[in-house]
């Protein structure tokens, strides 16, 4: 429970227009009865300072159906306010926090009541379960005094998860390895169990993996080489801009597909034992450096799920991109690729790309579409998405364009032609 | 917050059948449910009923017939911009088109039943004040129209201070019609305000009636008060000096809001 700001609504203040009217209009014609009716306006001026600021304290519980539906499952969420302070509270409205990824498909998260003290009201709504994890935000309470000139508005949080994970969503990786064994097959030969190639024996090279076969017809040492496992540094770079914040109505925006993205992505590349770090382009810097390791996986999806720069609603001031954009290439070393996740809604999203990937770091384009393609205008936005994609993809950089429907993996799978993963 | 226009569902459906073909599953999804945040319903009638409330209490036995022709009108109005809403576009806009001509022939009944012409216009002006009412609180699009409201209660009390100008009748018949007009307005900017945090689904019912409750009791207190002041006020006192404590009264009611 937070403490609540308090806002005057000033509604009752052109009432006092109704006495002024009355006023002159009597004095002009000489009607006392008519000048009279100023009481009116003077009455109802004088109502909001009858009623007081209300204080409200305020709890919430909120009861899921299932915490761990499958896609597409029907969750009926209870939320149960509860008011623990000492007045009645007369005009509540209470919004619930909604996740941003979520629909909500039956009943509203919308309830107004009076409460008196430590009594509660509670309703209930449906979601739709989609891939990933979902928090769900504070709900907020906005509490009115009888006259309604002030209003407080709190919130109210209660932590409750929708968790809908998938096992593996797949992500495939370009060929930008770090020393490490991985699942991540690399360019070059060594110890492994992959044939790569022969080539001549070297002194110091193992008998083990001198090809004696070849040795006992020609009488000449050659030695195997095998492919190599190495493991990849991935950075998944969220696109949280201001423009970013894009989405047909009632559907979430791009950040908020971004953002269940990347956990998806997270959540894959650590079973590959691949090691993960997280950035973000928005209204302040997010950093989370490459590591490996469960407790590091769930630092990354607490920043995607608490930080201010990927919160529900874009930011007032926008920061400096190109800043933030040096300042990470300044941090990633040699070996690390990046995951871009952008709706590519604007040029400054594939400038960055490109910037990225001329410093030497592969770089991948995951694109949520979140365009549509009737009316004009819509048409016109979706095909400026395509160009940007394709212009991306003529320099060499993989997009795989995600319907946010679907699963991330099925997406990256569509995309991947067979056997370059 | 993932609730939309109801119109989001079309786009929707839509960019599916454009896009993931593949995906047959896609069609059995749910829809999402809009917040309709329109004007609540309890508070918008409130709103109407007062302005047309006000009308009547000033001259029942002249305005009684106009006003309950477009009293009828009013509901078909309000009935069919929601029809209109809920995607029956034929019959609703031919409910409109109904209900608006019956307002028109409310007034013209007004017209030709009036004894004078100045209290045709008097109650003229006022009839269209629970029009613009039905039409802030009942929007065609949008979320409802605060400055609708605010002119349609205007109008209204214009009406009361007219009949006051022309038929001067006592401070007991003007007062209940001002505070009537008051009213209208508070009722239909809450249902405006409430509609656009919570929307029609939400049931909101209980804080609507709180809510009138309380500005009903202040409008009593306001009618007890003047009758008040009226009885022992406007024979003694010369009209200067009451005008004096009138613009008084005013300038401090309207120093507590700066």
């Amino acid at each position: 429970m937070t403490e609540g700001t308090v806002r005057r609504t000033k509604r009752w203040r052109g009432v006092v227009a109704v006495s002024l009217f009355a006023l002159t209009a009597g004095l002009l014609l000489n009607l006392p009865t008519v000048l009279m009716l100023a009481v009116v306006g003077v009455t109802f001026a004088l109502y909001p300072a009858l009623t007081g600021t209300p204080d409200p304290t305020l709890s919430l519980d909120r009861e899921l159906g299932t915490e761990n539906p499958d896609k597409g499952e029907a969750v009926d969420v209870t939320v149960e306010v509860r008011n623990d302070g000492d007045e009645t509270l007369l005009d509540l409205r209470l919004v619930d926090g909604v996740p941003p990824t979520l629909r909500v498909t039956d009943g509203t998260p919308r309830q107004a009541g009076v409460l008196r003290p430590g009594s509660s009201l509670s309703f209930s709504y449906t979601v739709t379960a989609e891939r990933g994890k979902h928090v769900f935000d504070p709900a907020t309470a906005v509490v009115r005094d009888l006259s309604g000139e002030r209003e407080v508005e709190v919130s109210v949080a209660s932590e409750t998860e929708i968790d809908c994970t998938v096992a593996d969503a797949g992500i495939s990786l370009r060929e930008q390895t770090l020393p490490d064994v991985g699942r991540i097959t690399a360019d070059d030969g060594g110890s492994g169990v992959e044939f790569h190639r022969t080539r001549d024996y070297q002194r110091g090279d193992s008998p083990s993996r001198i090809d004696w076969n070849r040795f006992a017809k020609t009488g000449g040492l050659s030695t195997i080489e095998f492919r190599r496992e190495r493991a990849a540094s991935v950075v998944l770079l969220v696109d949280a801009r201001a423009a970013a914040y894009r989405g047909l109505d009632g559907d979430p925006h791009a950040v908020a597909y971004g953002v269940s993205g990347a956990r998806q992505a997270a959540a894959s590349l650590f079973g590959s034992r691949n090691r993960i770090g997280l950035a973000a382009l928005g209204r302040s810097p997010v950093w989370v450096p490459p590591d490996a390791g469960r407790s590091h996986v769930d630092d990354i999806e607490e920043t995607l799920a608490t930080d201010a720069t990927f919160a529900p609603t874009p930011g007032d001031g926008e920061a400096d991109h190109d800043d933030q954009l040096a300042q990470l290439l300044e941090r990633l070393d040699d070996r690390s690729q990046v995951l871009l996740f952008s709706p590519l809604a604007d040029d400054a999203a594939g400038e960055a790309a490109r910037t990225i990937e001329a410093h030497g770091h592969a770089i991948s384009v995951i694109n949520p579409v979140v365009t549509a393609d009737d009316g004009p205008l819509r048409r016109f936005a979706s095909a400026e998405r395509r160009h940007r994609v394709s212009k991306l993809r003529n320099a060499g950089i993989p997009v795989v364009e995600w319907d946010p429907d679907r699963a991330l993996a099925a997406a990256v799978d569509d995309a991947t032609p067979e056997g370059t993963a | 917050m993932s609730n939309g226009t109801p119109t989001s569902g079309r786009t929707r459906r839509a960019r599916r059948t454009d896009q993931t073909q593949e995906t047959e599953q896609a069609d059995q999804t749910p829809q999402t449910v809009g917040a309709n945040l329109r004007p609540t319903r309890v508070s918008g009638a409130l709103s109407v009923l007062f302005g047309l409330g006000a009308l009547l209490w000033l001259d029942a036995g002249a305005v009684w017939t106009p006003l309950a022709i477009e009293g009828v009108g009013l509901v078909a109005l309000m009935a069919g911009v929601t029809l209109v809403q809920r995607d029956h576009r034929l019959a609703g806009g031919a409910l409109v088109a109904a209900g608006l001509g019956t307002v028109v022939g409310a007034v013209a009944v007004l017209a030709m039943g009036a004894p004078e012409p100045a209290i045709a216009v008097q109650f003229g002006v006022g009839m269209v004040g629970p029009v613009l009412l039905a039409l802030g609180v009942a929007p065609w699009r949008a979320s409802g129209s605060r400055r609708l409201v605010k002119a349609g209660s205007a109008l209204v009390f214009i009406s009361v201070c007219a009949t006051g100008v022309v038929e001067e009748p006592e401070l007991g018949t003007l007062l209940p019609g001002a505070v009537l007009a008051v009213l209208a307005w508070d009722a239909g900017e809450y249902a405006i305000g409430l509609g656009r945090q919570l929307g029609r689904r939400a049931r909101t019912y209980p804080t609507e009636a709180v809510h009138a409750v309380g500005s009903v009791a202040v409008a009593v207190g306001t009618v007890v008060a003047g009758r008040a002041v009226d009885g022992l006020g406007s024979p003694g006192l010369p009209l200067d000096v009451f005008v004096l404590l009138v613009i008084g009264l005013v300038l401090l009611a309207g120093a507590l809001h700066n």
